[in-house]
């Protein structure tokens, strides 16, 4: 193609995703195999016979529609969207087959199949950009967005940050000789193996809490006071993911493991001297503080945790995580300094938390679920006390800017401070009611998780409704048929499409047309192959395994689920950095081509799922 | 294949014309090929021609006194613009070129030095009409330089080739629109009003390739569900001045 052709063609192409991420040279060599045609309103790309040639559509002016062959609408889409993709795949199959039809006068590029991919022959590092594949697509647009950021504090690998001294020993060395050697080498921990595989760990304070102050003989083998089955990281971890291992499990060091070698050993020390984890420090300063006071002062580090989190592009679930450590520390420190207020519960209970708390997905938004269960033998002046310190709990969690529930869906109210058996029979009867109860409007019970008090009282609570729920035919379907009553915006794009859908138009929020659609299947999923897990994604995988899920669904779901729930926190970062009050509303304007293509992607895989799961459920 | 001949449609009096041309002139053989190659069925489909979008770069309207500073084109086949043959050659010539002509299309002398001999550039272009119709918009320019050429080179009259221009179709389109009569018709413009995108740069091969795409899109326009044979097709058959 000759020169003066560049910046009309190649311009436009260099600035669209995928395009973008290839190298200038390849992009002309594209540009150069062009065809451009123009449909008008109404008229339709007839897709491949055997004999017609394949493209890769780009819609340079206008916009287009595809339709599956039973009319469902699959994307809308407008200038510089593409297409097509699936029809790059070699095996296509019938049932991807869709129909693309012009909504106004569209002018389309054409990059021939072949020719693309003859060029990518020559660059193969490309050619995943253009996989027919979503989840392939979906998969490398995230490492795009991971590996072309600036790496933020965060999203450190282990390998760069631990130390490469450590003792290994075999499990029948004395201890006294495992001590030597943790002296000598300046390493706090020993990883004890047998027959080369790891079977335990040992730390200096081990040495010191169970053979000096238990009085052991130091000749005894090592084995005897190592704690077997130790945590481990990899050394391609991110950092973050071992500092929440650590915070969960409250050990202070854990061995980078490679196979069975062991490579080093990443410390809390580490990480105080690379300064990178400051979450282990809010959650330290959590720990010690004294009043809500103290607490309410915190409010910024977590958000700059936050900031940091997303900056650092380190995923959402791994936030997600890291922002529920956050909020169980606060919650239960708060209980503990009531209970300092209040005086010792009169009877036994459990402090629980549900919806996204539950679900570890918590983030900037979240405000706060939770409730109370009550042993059965509480009596009406223990019912008292406890109204005073969800009271007094529930609005100190809101002066930490955990705001308070707008479905008052917390402990201060009386409904869901409740005894056990007054609980279990509220879960009976939404079950076999769901039409006609105020079940819909207490999914956020349909996941809790035990915080504080009485842990059992949860358990026989998730049991009860696990078992409620499989013993009707009802239920089920009533929450599969509420679930897929909203659709995920296939034409957000389309101002034609954005003017008609009526008020908050020109906005999408990501939550309820998106996210919530995600978790509502996934609670559907996770509830009716009975997951222990709430995570949205833990759910999914739960019911792969036991057969409710194709692999490839699943794979899918995971792609968008990740997507999806990354655009979410990006759009609450940005709006923190500007110092506005983050929310769920996204202008589509503010969309590059990048996240429009990704996120249509994902649309359409939860439009997928919605449809497949209203015929699984519907049959059974 | 017999064609089914109304006398009087100018596309047969062109094929008259055509034959008249072969026989009382000594034509070259790449014009007698130009000329031998069948013109469109009355029946056939608009849609299914053969076409060459073609743009003449030129210091001004006068082809004694101005000078063809480059030729750009692309085929139009099946509806399809393809830039893998697209063309665009400058013209290496001996007049000086005007300084303000540099400002329209940013072809400066110096760029002209490099350019290729007039016959070879045109002659590769005459191939390349073959069997197609020429698209260009406002065809006053590119036959009035054509016809210069057909007569400096090969001491021939003008030739009797088929075009289509957007200008006239788009002109007319408003008469039958009756429309509040604009009398913008610059590319740009028309190109704006039927919401294709602006191409920022001015060149022989960009303003053939934003000709093509404008006549794809008059095309729909004009026979929006109507009968698209080239019976129905208003083909530019005029002659320069």
């Amino acid at each position: 193609m000759p020169q003066t052709l560049i910046p009309n063609i190649h311009d436009f192409l260099a600035t669209i995703d995928p395009f973008d991420k290839l190298p200038k040279e390849l992009q002309r060599k594209i540009a150069c195999c062009i065809k451009i045609t123009y449909l008008a309103k109404g008229e339709q790309i007839q897709f491949g016979g055997e004999h017609e040639l394949r493209y890769l559509y780009v819609v340079r002016t206008g916009s287009m529609e595809q339709r599956k062959h039973n009319g469902m609408l699959r994307a809308k889409l407008g200038s510089e969207d593409l297409f097509g993709f699936t029809f790059l795949s070699e095996q296509k199959e019938s049932q991807e087959d869709y129909t693309a039809v012009a909504l106004e006068n569209t002018l389309l590029y054409l990059v021939p199949h072949s020719d693309l991919l003859n060029l990518l022959e020559e660059y193969p590092d490309f050619a995943e950009h253009f996989a027919s594949n979503v989840q392939v697509r979906l998969h490398s647009a995230l490492d795009v967005v991971w590996s072309d950021s600036e790496k933020g504090i965060f999203v450190k690998k282990v390998s760069e940050v631990a130390s490469d001294k450590i003792v290994v020993a075999d499990s029948s060395t004395p201890i006294r000789q495992v001590a030597e050697q943790i002296m000598a080498v300046c390493s706090p921990t020993a990883v004890i193996t047998e027959n080369g595989q790891i079977v335990g760990l040992v730390t200096d304070r081990d040495m010191t809490k169970r053979v000096i102050v238990a009085g052991l003989d130091y000749c005894r083998p090592v084995k005897e006071i190592m704690t077997p089955n130790p945590l481990t990281v990899a050394p391609n971890d991110l950092v973050l993911k071992a500092s929440s291992i650590m915070m969960q499990n409250n050990v202070r060091s854990l061995p980078v493991v490679e196979g069975n070698n062991v490579l080093g050993v990443l410390t809390t020390t580490h990480l105080v001297r690379n300064n990178r984890i400051q979450a282990v420090f809010l959650i330290e300063k959590i720990k010690y503080a004294k009043t809500v006071a103290d607490l309410s002062k915190l409010t910024p580090e977590r958000q700059a945790i936050f900031e940091a989190l997303v900056e650092g592009k380190v995923s959402g679930d791994i936030i997600g995580h890291v922002m529920t450590l956050i909020m169980d520390a606060y919650n239960r420190r708060l209980l503990q300094i009531a209970e300092e207020h209040f005086g010792k519960p009169p009877c036994e209970f459990a402090w629980i938390v549900a919806g996204s708390h539950a679900r570890n997905e918590v983030h900037m938004l979240s405000d706060q679920d939770n409730a109370i269960i009550l042993a059965d033998n509480a009596t009406a002046a223990d019912r008292i006390y406890f109204q005073g310190l969800a009271m007094w709990v529930c609005n100190a969690l809101d002066a930490c800017a955990y705001p308070l529930c707008s479905g008052k869906f917390m402990a201060v109210n009386p409904k869901w401070c409740m005894p056990l058996k007054v609980w279990k029979a509220s879960y009976s009867k939404w079950v076999a009611n769901p039409e006609y109860d105020s079940l819909l409007n207490a999914t956020v019970f349909l996941e809790t998780r035990w915080l504080y008090g009485n842990e059992s009282f949860n358990k026989e609570l998730q049991d009860h409704l696990f078992s409620s729920i499989k013993s009707s035919h009802v239920f089920l379907s009533s929450m599969v048929r509420d679930s897929v009553s909203v659709s995920p915006p296939l034409g957000i794009f389309n101002s034609l499409v954005l003017e008609k859908s009526g008020e908050n138009s020109k906005t999408l929020n990501i939550k309820k047309f998106a996210l919530s659609l995600l978790v509502d299947l996934a609670r559907i999923y996770g509830l009716s192959s009975g997951s222990e897990k709430a995570e949205t994604m833990a759910r999914f995988e739960h019911a792969h395994e036991n057969n409710l899920l194709s692999e490839d669904m699943l794979k899918n779901v995971q792609g968008a689920f990740q997507f999806i729930t990354q655009v979410r926190l990006s759009h609450q970062f940005t709006a923190l950095k500007e110092g506005r009050v983050a929310d769920n509303h996204i202008d589509p304007n503010a969309f590059g081509s990048f996240e429009r293509k990704h996120l249509k992607d994902a649309f359409r895989i939860i439009a997928d799922l919605q449809e497949y799961t209203k015929l699984k459920f519907n049959r059974q | 294949m017999r064609r089914i001949f109304n006398h009087f449609h100018p596309l047969n009096k062109l094929q008259r014309e055509r034959e008249r041309y072969l026989s009382t002139h000594q034509v070259p053989d790449n014009i007698r090929v130009l000329l031998e190659a069948p013109l469109p069925d009355l029946d056939d489909d608009i849609y299914s021609l053969d076409y060459l979008s073609l743009d003449f770069e030129t210091s001004g309207f006068n082809p004694k006194t101005d000078s063809l500073l480059s030729v750009g084109y692309l085929p139009l086949i099946n509806q399809q613009l393809l830039l893998s043959e697209a063309v665009e050659t400058l013209i290496h010539t001996a007049k000086n070129v005007k300084a303000e002509t540099a400002v329209i299309n940013h072809i400066v002398p110096e760029m002209l030095e490099k350019g290729e001999a007039w016959n070879v550039v045109l002659d590769a272009m005459l191939t390349e009409a073959v069997g197609k119709v020429l698209i260009v918009h406002g065809s006053i320019v590119e036959k009035r330089f054509l016809n210069h050429y057909m007569a400096k080179r090969y001491k021939l009259p003008p030739l009797p080739l088929l075009w289509v221009d957007t200008l006239q179709m788009e002109k007319s389109l408003h008469i039958y629109k009756d429309n509040n009569g604009t009398d913008d018709f610059r590319l740009g413009s028309v190109r704006e009003r039927h919401h294709l995108p602006e191409y920022s740069a001015h060149g022989a091969l960009v303003d053939s390739l934003a000709t093509g795409e404008l006549y794809l899109a008059l095309l729909k326009q004009h026979f929006e569900g109507a009968d698209s044979s080239v019976r129905h097709m208003k083909f530019d058959y005029t002659r320069p001045l």
